[in-house]
């Protein structure tokens, strides 16, 4: 099974670049560019890994989360992805198994997610 | 006729005597009783008076019920002057006055008189005329001219004016001496420094130095004189003694007073009366204090001899309004002197009712005046009986009560000092704004207050009570259900709100029960001031920077709290409260501002970091598949360079914005005007939006309309407004954009479909960083409704945000048709 990964980010360019990044790795992709409509993605079908933006419109990334882990389980592990040293503190806030500050490097997004999917990068 | 008239009466005048007095009455009763003797025993009767008119030793033997006027007619009463008899050019000449005796005393017994009655007032001799220090001489050799019987001469000798030493020489001269009214005692007599000396022992109940004692009064002739020709001179002695004790007396207890009152401690003024009582025999010693501004006083200490009822508690709050008599004399700066209360003034009948009960039968009492004002009075009763009030008696109160001012000037301002440099202390203490009016409201009890309230003027102008303190913290619940439930209303009791309209005190003096039945709301507003007991109360207006920012309102419980000296106290303290206030609230808003910097970093961090992570991202993508495959496939290379372009525009134009932002701020955004087709322009825009937003449908209604504008702005407001309305709007439904001319005024709308904006934040998002705040959903920096807002402002337009029915938000540009007139901003254009 691939595992399948819900991006969450309001900026159209960001979802696309790490869409086209993680399906060249064999990833499953769905994406939605605020909190509500993630909500709505893993309320029809469960995801393994969840990369979440903190700053968006309509539902912000905090909210997401909150009302994520308030659902049914079980839960994906969150990357939060942010800006700056920003990104850390939310990423603890949301109780995240990791962060990736913007403007980040392909090579360690890719690591990042292989860790927390529980996959090597090659595999 | 007083007592002491008949019982001088009764006296055996030897033919030189001598007189001794220190006050009027016993003057005018002396000579009375002399002149009465005189005139009776049918002699020739001569009354050498100096510096006293005629007249005036008429009505005074008159108010002693002599009519002397036929003696004067038949030429058997003589009043001559005493520069004329004694004074022969000018000059003291004893030998002459001698041989003018020796001569009168044949021919008055020649004119068939029974004998010579001569009396004189000595006081000349202290004229310092040539030859006056004959005065003993004279008197040792005048009784040798007067026959032993039939003839008499009394020399007065006021013992006010006389040296205790000059008399001591000259009375050994006369075989009687008569002292005052008094009766001297035939054995040792307590003295009032020995009382005090025995103090708190038993009270001497002998009559004291200077008393026309009751009982001496009612037995003639018993102790009355210090009589006696064997040795006049040791009884004179003893007189003076007396005299000189009292003297002493008085001059030891002023100066234990002055000591005590200028020691720089905290005096006890109720150990300084009785001092003061002890050293006149009073039965009590009190002070009262006007309540500042009124006519209302208090007894606010009493000294009492043993034995003797207080009256402290009795006599607070006494109106002495209706006592004119006795204001009267007070406000003339005049002692009131009352020897025996059966005695007074028919127009003192009021003064008279409150003393009664009191058990006086003889009072004294001084004014005490403060820079001018009546402040109160000191003042000795005598609960015994009658009695003479010596010129001592009112020197030692004078004194006294003019030091006690002096002490209690010195007291409360050493105390204002204190005060204000404990609220300076408090005050600088701290930056932290709520804290600061926590201390100021703490500072004011009990010292100015028995409870206060801080009430800080809101944006809206309405005063907001921010914090109080209570003297008894138990009560400050109630302060607290009164600050949480009645807001001060420019209709309503409190004056606050005048205070901080108009910057201007108010005082309320004297608030009853019915007052505030009157102006309360309703019953509960009601219960709480009567259990918070307001009587009076001073509302301050905090003024710092020449505005207005708030009030203390202080209350009291006792009415007519506030006068001159808590104003001036309350006035600075009023002036420190505010600067701290404004200081803290100042120190708060820089933080809010830093705090909004930081945030508005963060959030600027965040937007520019996102195109650069396309970029990047794009780059780094491309250049895998490029290693990984050896080649690109077009489509891919189109949509890399694509990202490229787009992403570097958006960082061109946060750039640009932030650069804007610093502009404006600086005051040097300007605008470069010329006519432009405003259609075109919105054509144009909307054009660059469907390329930017390839999924929004964006449909416009355009009439046309030139302007005079800076297009490369006003395009930036439409681009703004544009960018926000996709970002927001619901996907499918278009976005609306209109421009119209109507009634002078352009108006270019953009309407989009999105979730609206609240009411509360509609006024807000023109704010500069407004969406960055923290917890706020927006995203974007926060800057581009500021920067159009701006840009609108300078052509002298405005946004309007209007949420119409069937959801979205719409932001209308409304500018001015005839632009040019500019607002201070704008650069004088090309167009007019």
């Amino acid at each position: 099974m691939k595992p399948r990964i819900l991006v969450v980010d309001d900026d159209d360019t960001i979802r696309e670049l790490i869409t086209m990044a993680l399906e060249d790795e064999g990833y499953t992709i769905a994406s939605a560019s605020h909190g509500l409509e993630a909500l709505a993605i893993t309320g029809q079908m469960p995801v393994d890994l969840i990369l979440l933006d903190m700053r968006m419109p309509v539902m912000d990334g905090a909210e997401f989360a909150a009302a994520y882990r308030a659902g049914p389980g079980p839960h994906a592990p969150i990357v939060v992805l942010s800006a700056g040293r920003a990104a850390v503190e939310a990423a603890g806030q949301v109780g995240a198994v990791g962060f990736l500050a913007k403007p980040f490097d392909l090579d360690r997004l890719l690591s990042v997610v292989a860790k927390a999917t529980g996959r090597n990068r090659a595999g | 006729m007083t007592g002491v008239t008949r019982w001088v009466s009764d006296l055996p005048l030897e033919h030189h005597s001598a007189f001794l007095f220190d006050s009027e009455e016993q003057h005018r009763a002396l000579v009375a009783a002399f002149v009465r003797q005189g005139i009776e025993s049918g002699a020739r009767v001569y009354y050498i008076a100096h510096r006293r008119a005629h007249q005036e030793i008429l009505s005074a033997l008159g108010e002693c019920g002599l009519h002397v006027e036929p003696y004067l007619a038949s030429g058997q009463l003589r009043i001559l002057d005493a520069g004329r008899v004694y004074l022969r050019d000018g000059t003291f000449d004893p030998m002459a006055l001698i041989a003018l005796w020796e001569k009168e005393v044949t021919q008055v017994m020649q004119q068939g008189y029974s004998g010579l009655y001569v009396t004189g007032e000595m006081a000349w001799a202290l004229d310092g005329r040539l030859g006056s220090e004959r005065l003993a001489e004279y008197e040792n050799r005048v009784q040798a001219c007067f026959p032993p019987s039939g003839c008499v001469a009394v020399c007065q000798y006021d013992l006010r004016r006389f040296e205790p030493d000059l008399l001591l020489q000259v009375l050994p001269a006369h075989s009687t001496v008569i002292f005052g009214g008094d009766a001297c005692p035939r054995g040792p007599h307590a003295t009032p420094a020995a009382s005090r000396q025995g103090s708190p022992g038993p009270r001497p109940q002998a009559p004291s130095t200077h008393q026309p004692a009751r009982q001496a009064a009612g037995t003639p002739g018993e102790g009355s004189a210090c009589e006696g020709r064997a040795a006049p001179a040791g009884k004179v002695v003893h007189c003076m003694q007396r005299a000189m004790a009292h003297r002493l007396a008085v001059e030891e207890a002023l100066a234990r007073v002055s000591n005590l009152l200028a020691s720089g401690e905290p005096a006890d003024l109720t150990g300084i009366l009785a001092i003061l009582g002890e050293a006149v025999c009073a039965s009590r010693a009190y002070v009262f204090h006007f309540r500042d501004g009124t006519l209302r006083a208090d007894n606010t200490y009493e000294w009492c001899a043993p034995g003797v009822e207080p009256q402290i508690a009795n006599l607070q709050d006494v109106d002495c309004a209706p006592l004119t008599w006795w204001m009267g004399k007070l406000q003339r700066n005049e002692e009131i002197a009352i020897p025996d209360l059966d005695q007074m003034p028919p127009e003192a009948a009021a003064e008279r009712r409150i003393l009664e009960p009191q058990g006086i039968r003889a009072l004294l009492v001084v004014p005490m005046f403060s820079r001018g004002q009546l402040t109160g009075f000191l003042g000795f009763d005598d609960t015994w009986r009658p009695r003479q009030w010596p010129s001592e008696d009112t020197r030692l109160l004078r004194t006294a009560a003019e030091t006690l001012v002096a002490y209690e000037e010195r007291k409360r301002a050493i105390e204002a000092l204190s005060f204000l440099a404990e609220a300076s202390r408090l005050l600088g203490g701290s930056l932290d704004y709520e804290a600061t009016l926590q201390s100021v409201a703490r500072l004011c009890v009990p010292t100015l207050a028995d409870w206060c309230v801080v009430s800080i003027a809101a944006s809206d102008g309405m005063p907001r009570q921010v914090a109080y303190a209570h003297a008894d913290p138990a009560r400050e619940p109630l302060i607290a259900a009164l600050c949480q439930r009645y807001t001060p209303r420019p209709d309503g009791p409190h004056p606050a709100h005048h205070v901080e309209r108009s910057g201007e005190w108010a005082i309320r003096s004297q608030i009853s029960d019915e007052d505030w039945a009157r102006a309360a709301p309703d019953a509960g507003f009601l219960s709480l001031m009567r259990q918070l007991e307001v009587r009076s109360c001073l509302v301050a207006p905090l003024v710092a920077r020449g505005h207005v920012i708030g009030s203390i309102s202080l209350a009291s419980a006792r009415p007519h709290r506030y006068g001159a000296p808590d104003l001036a106290l309350a006035e600075d303290l009023a002036r420190r409260a505010a600067l701290a206030i404004d200081n803290a609230r100042l120190y708060r808003e820089a933080q809010q501002a830093i705090r909004s910097r930081d945030a508005f970093l963060s959030v600027a961090a965040h937007e520019l970091k996102t195109p650069i992570t396309g970029l990047r991202g794009f780059a780094q993508l491309a250049l895998r598949r490029l290693r990984r495959e050896g080649e690109l496939p077009p489509g891919q290379i189109e949509r890399t360079m694509e990202v490229i372009d787009q992403q570097s525009e958006r960082l061109a134009r946060l750039v640009a914005r932030l650069l804007d932002v610093s502009r404006i701020e600086e005051g040097q955004m300007h605008l470069q005007r010329h006519v432009t087709d405003l259609a075109a322009m919105v054509e144009a825009a909307v054009a660059l939006a469907r390329t930017r937003h390839r999924g929004q449908q964006i449909v416009v209604r355009a009439t046309p309309v030139s302007a005079c504008v800076d297009s490369l702005r006003l395009e930036q407001v439409l681009d703004n407004l544009l960018e926000n309305a996709c970002k927001f709007n619901r996907a499918g439904l278009p976005i609306e954009v209109e421009l119209a001319a109507d009634n002078g005024t352009i108006s270019l709308a953009v309407r989009d479909h999105g979730t609206g904006i609240a009411p509360e934040e509609r006024k807000r998002i023109f704010e500069r960083y407004y969406a960055t705040e923290p917890g706020h959903a927006r995203s974007g920096m926060g800057l581009g409704l500021y920067v159009a807002n701006h840009i609108v402002a300078l052509h002298g337009g405005h946004i309007e945000v209007e949420c119409p029915p069937g959801g979205g938000t719409c932001f209308v540009v409304r500018l001015p048709a005839r632009l040019g007139a500019g607002s201070p901003g704008a650069k004088e254009p090309l167009c007019s």
